[in-house]
């Protein structure tokens, strides 16, 4: 199972010329790989655009998406504001504006947007200073900041455990087929099933049917949907499932 | 477009019915009925067109569509301008609207006009609107019946309240003119979502973020009784971020085209060594 779903941002470094401040916008399962490709050139795997283009950096990328589906809507939203029909009022590019600002200015205008406002979504920034975002983001998304592109670990198999122990529904109490949630918190012992502790979370929103997160109902952390449900498929949360970068990459170095 | 033009009063009632739309008198009726079909086809989204708003195999054109067919074409001459230049040409349909009004001849030509400027300010404004639109042509259904200036009085009114729903949150309880067609509306979304919550298959699918085939959701809701268009339904399921694909639909009518195409070559071929 792919874990890692990302939509990430490219920009050119190239010094002058035409292809100066150019950006690109692409979907991918491991983006220190993509990277590698698109600066490889076409022959290496990089896309036609922006082959012979760059050397490309990359910006940030959003991770965190549930399915494959959703990433590449994200992915062709950011590629096509205007025809997104998910965008009701896209910001126009203004004259002289540089294509990477409008890009990150169209940003926090997706994650407020209707189909990818209640999913788990996180921003990585890659470039250290980072910029801030015009708009803010929802509040439960997590910004998070590295300075190179994360290693993805293969993993050969599941190496933790998870302990099944047959609590039931600490919120109803009826035996279902469904499996249960828990709480990540290693001393909390709750355990629900998904449409009852939805039900709970839902209480203030009524006419929603996404949770996006709320606190538990014994240990009252506040916790997110999307990590519960990682969790309950056996997906690592990302910060386990990823070695910390041990180099950073230069995009004018050479793909070997 | 349906040719609503040589249809008969009964079916036009019925396609009028779907809208919310009380009976008008016949040419009325043609009328409301072209000016909704040009609201409800703007954003190019050629996917859902044959599947929900024709209903029936469409008869041969008839000799007044191709005024439609002209507001059509310009629009999609104009469509990949800059946003800059969309403004202009909003200005510029205004000014020839007012005085396109006051002759009477030059009214159905008009009509399109304005719509199509609006239609290109905001292409991605979603389908979801119809709700809200009812109300407006509903009031401009009565005003039209004091005979004049159909067009106009009912453009109008459609823009404003094209404008208001384009710029009003996503969200459910929007206070719109309390009428019954978003009153029906709002029960339809209700009685959808109170479906997804009885039935713990969906709903569980749902809460792990699966993707929901659209059309499966769709055929399930019309077996219980659910009849939503399946724009309306596309649009609900983005509201809530419930992620839908249409992968096997959009497959299957891929495989459809290239079948007829194949029969199509096979057809032409034919002819041709026999002469």
């Amino acid at each position: 199972m792919a874990a890692m779903r990302a939509v990430y941002l490219l920009r050119s470094a190239a010094p002058r010329g035409r292809c100066r401040g150019r950006t690109y916008v692409g979907f991918t399962v491991d983006p220190r790989r993509r990277l590698r490709q698109h600066n490889g050139g076409r022959r290496r795997g990089g896309a036609r655009r922006t082959s012979g283009r760059g050397p490309w950096e990359m910006e940030l990328f959003v991770h965190g998406f549930p399915s494959d589906v959703a990433a590449l809507r994200f992915e062709w939203a950011w590629q096509h504001p205007n025809s997104s029909r998910c965008l009701l009022a896209p910001p126009t590019r203004r004259p002289r504006e540089q294509p990477i600002s409008f890009a990150l200015r169209l940003l926090p205008c997706l994650l407020l947007a209707p189909p990818w406002n209640r999913l788990p979504l996180r921003i990585r920034w890659l470039r250290p200073p980072r910029p801030t975002l015009e708009l803010a983001p929802p509040p439960h998304v997590v910004e998070e900041e590295g300075a190179g592109l994360p290693r993805l670990k293969r993993k050969k198999g599941r190496s933790q455990e998870v302990e099944v122990e047959s609590w039931g529904c600490g919120l109803c109490g009826e035996a279902q087929a469904t499996p249960l949630l828990r709480c990540p918190r290693p001393q909390c012992k709750m355990a629900a099933h998904p449409l009852c502790l939805a039900r709970l979370f839902l209480a203030p929103e009524p006419l929603q049917l996404l949770p996006v997160g709320g606190a538990c109902p014994r240990c009252h952390t506040h916790l997110l949907w999307g990590d519960l449900i990682r969790r309950c498929l056996g997906e690592a949360e990302p910060e386990e499932e990823w070695v910390e970068p041990d180099d950073i990459i230069i995009p004018s170095s050479a793909p070997t | 477009m349906p040719a609503y033009s040589i249809m008969e009063t009964p079916q036009l009632k019925k396609e009028l019915s779907r809208f919310g739309v009380r009976a008008l008198p016949k040419r009325q009726m043609v009328l409301k009925l072209k000016e909704i079909f040009q609201y409800t086809h703007q954003d190019g989204d050629s996917d859902f067109e044959d599947e929900i708003f024709y209903s029936q195999p469409l008869p041969q054109k008839s000799p007044r569509q191709p005024k439609a067919g002209r507001a059509g074409g310009r629009n999609r001459a104009s469509a990949p301008r800059a946003g800059g230049q969309r403004k202009q040409l909003v200005k510029a349909d205004g000014a020839s609207h007012g005085t396109g009004c006051a002759a009477p001849k030059d009214r159905t030509k008009v009509t399109h006009h304005p719509e199509g400027a609006k239609e290109q300010e905001r292409p991605s404004v979603s389908l979801a609107a119809d709700g809200e639109e009812l109300p407006a042509s509903q009031e401009s259904a009565r005003s039209s019946l004091d005979g004049s200036d159909i067009s106009f009085g009912s453009q109008s009114s459609f823009v404003n309240g094209f404008e208001t729903c384009a710029f009003t949150s996503e969200e459910e309880e929007e206070e719109f003119p309390a009428s019954q067609a978003a009153a029906r509306e709002e029960e339809k979304l209700e009685a959808v979502r109170c479906y997804i919550r009885s039935n713990t298959a969906l709903y569980n699918r749902i809460l792990f973020y699966e993707p929901i085939e659209l059309a499966d959701l769709h055929a399930e809701l019309k077996q219980n009784g659910i009849k939503i268009s399946k724009a309306k339904l596309l649009d609900f399921l983005d509201s809530q971020c419930i992620t839908s694909t249409m992968a096997r639909a959009r497959k299957e009518q891929v495989q459809k085209r290239k079948e007829s195409r194949k029969q199509g070559r096979r057809y032409r071929v034919k002819p041709t060594p026999a002469r």
